[in-house]
């Protein structure tokens, strides 16, 4: 184990604080892309789509 | 570094009219609200132990609040416009009046005197703080700007996709929901 010297609970406070506002950055992110992806999706399934995409398809 | 990408973006917007340029700002400024609201947070935490307060009304201190209060103004007007191409203008120009903050943030250690040290990386004599100080930061810097980076490719792509599909959306209301 390291040894953070007299400020340990600041340091390790610091590293848990940044960690969790890091990874709920990343979660979120991850989260909206794909809740747009599905939104997308479910429209194409009721066949609401870029006409490129129909044309493409050959729908 | 984040607040510099709006604003280069709302340059695109405002002179060049690029479509990806709105988009562009728009997907930066929660990825800089959250890594300036990181920044007072570990600041304050070693500010507790440096100089015994989590806070104090210190220039540079001040200054980045202010640079999150932009952020947050800024994701504000996003949501508020239903019409993101009128939206992007408007917002563009607050954006570019809310750079005048970053000299601020960068100059404010030398300006205003109080908690702060003057600047200890980009001096003239060069970097005043040891190595091993310099070189984590330096690291992590990189590292985060590499974060910023790839999140802001992945919000960019949603913010585009989501674009799609609002039009998509809007012209089948339009056809009575017939593709």
């Amino acid at each position: 184990m390291i040894d953070l010297g007299q400020h340990a609970e600041y340091i390790v406070w610091g590293y848990i604080g940044v960690a969790i506002g890091t990874l709920a950055l990343v979660g979120w992110v991850l989260f909206d892309s794909r809740r747009v992806a599905a939104r997308l999706k479910n429209l194409d399934a009721r066949g609401i789509r870029r006409r490129s995409s129909t044309s493409e398809t050959g729908a | 570094m984040v607040y510099g990408v709006m604003a280069i973006a709302a340059l695109g917007t405002l002179v060049w009219r690029h479509p990806l340029a709105d988009v562009a700002a728009k997907a930066a400024a929660p990825l800089g609200a959250t890594f300036t609201a990181l920044a007072l947070y570990s600041g304050a935490l070693w500010g507790r132990p440096t100089w015994g307060t989590f806070w104090e009304w210190d220039g540079r201190m001040t200054s980045t609040l202010v640079l999150l209060l932009i952020y947050l103004g800024v994701i504000a007007l996003w949501r508020a416009f239903d019409d993101q191409l009128k939206a992007g203008r408007i917002i563009a120009i607050v954006t570019l009046v809310g750079a005048l903050n970053i000299p601020i943030i960068k100059f404010s250690v030398d300006w205003w005197q109080t908690l702060h040290q003057p600047a200890s990386v980009l001096t003239a004599s060069g970097p005043k703080m040891p190595g091993s100080i310099l070189t984590p930061l330096i690291l992590m810097m990189a590292a985060f700007t590499l974060l910023f980076f790839l999140l802001h490719i992945v919000s960019m792509r949603t913010e585009i996709l989501r674009r799609r599909a609002t039009s998509l959306q809007r012209q089948a209301a339009m056809t009575g929901g017939n593709p």
